[in-house]
């Protein structure tokens, strides 16, 4: 049997101590999972607005249901079914579905005679359209595969898990969806791929 | 090199991080360690998905954590204060649920409610004989049944 991690005992012994009705013990836990909690939730509704309200909803079904938490998947599989699972809710409740208008919160475009400044507005573009892509190209099941997977690391087995889908199933989305992805990458290189089709 | 700079490109596309890196032994990871050109691109495909993770934690919650913990213990002391609220409300729900169908029963059937006061009929006194006005008359019970005396005077 495989030693646990230490962030792993840490993480259980938050939940232990919020099942127990430790209320520092919960915070912590929000605290440690709030980001990724949002992610998730980015990533699965294409929608920032929606990403917060998820959260928030998220944060409220944890601590009711942190209860049944049985142990016996990881923690940030069981979390991530509650994300899921409130993302879902969220959706049929709300009749509106505004599409994404992203707004990368950063600087204004700058003046055009500074090369650098030229330089880093070619790198928002770029990382603007490749989020663009992300969220409003991907389906729903591609754009959350290639996050766990790709973006944030999680192993094959653990986002078969996390889903409910079979392993197969789980590499065919990543499969398309890092095709979409990294075709947009190469559109803003064409220097890099010229002379390929010779 | 096990394959051509096209087929590597195309199988970039769809390949593993790791992959990409050069790691491992697969064709591919093989080629990219030896092809300058298709490591160059390689390259980039790692560093546009590390822009987009990039990009994406900008997009991270607007609420900050401590206000969503806020929010949460607003709502949790409104449905425990509901709970509570329950607790106390639904037996006395129930009791007054009850009393109602007892009251009902109970007036459908005509039957008293323990300890009603009640005050019976004043019992109606079968005349035994029929006196003339003016006279007075006497009966007198005695140890067989079926006879009486009867004294007028």
């Amino acid at each position: 049997m495989s030693e646990p991690t230490r962030i792993d005992e840490s993480v259980s012994a938050l939940v232990r101590g919020a099942q127990a009705g430790d209320e520092a013990a919960f915070e912590r836990l929000v605290r440690r999972h709030y980001g990724q909690i949002h992610r998730w939730a980015l990533a699965r509704t294409g929608d920032r607005d929606e990403a917060d309200d998820v959260t928030q909803e998220v944060l409220v079904r944890l601590h009711r249901h942190l209860a049944s938490f049985d142990g016996r998947s990881q923690f940030t599989t069981w979390l991530y079914q509650v994300t899921r699972s409130a993302a879902a809710d969220l959706h049929r409740k709300s009749a509106r579905r505004e599409r994404l208008v992203v707004r990368l919160k950063r600087e204004p475009a700058p003046a055009p005679h500074d090369p650098r400044a030229e330089h880093e507005a070619a790198d928002e573009r770029r990382a603007t359209s490749l989020v663009r892509t992300f969220l409003e190209e991907l389906s729903e099941r591609q754009r959350e595969i290639f996050d766990l997977c790709d973006l944030q690391g999680f192993g094959p087995a653990e986002v078969s898990a996390m889903l409910g889908m079979e392993p197969v199933t789980v590499r065919s989305h990543l499969f398309r969806a890092r095709k979409a992805i990294r075709r947009k990458i190469l559109e803003s290189h064409p220097e890099l791929v010229e002379g390929y089709g010779d | 090199m096990a394959i051509d700079c096209k087929a590597a490109l195309e199988r970039l596309l769809g390949a593993d991080p790791a992959e990409l890196s050069g790691r491992g032994d697969s064709e591919l990871a093989v080629h990219v360690r030896e092809c300058e050109r298709c490591a160059a691109v390689a390259a980039r495909l790692l560093e546009g998905q590390a822009e987009l993770a990039g990009a994406l934690d900008e997009l991270g919650p607007r609420v900050a954590v401590e206000e969503a913990l806020g929010a949460v213990r607003r709502r949790r002391r409104r449905t425990g204060w509901r709970r509570h609220a329950w607790q106390i409300a639904a037996p006395l729900a129930a009791a007054a649920a009850v009393t109602a169908l007892f009251f009902a029963r109970a007036y459908e059937s005509g039957r008293r409610m323990p300890g009603e006061v009640v005050s019976l009929p004043a019992p109606r006194i079968e005349p035994v004989v029929e006196v003339a006005s003016a006279q007075n008359v006497m009966v007198f019970e005695t140890r067989d049944k079926s006879a009486k005396v009867i004294w007028f005077y």
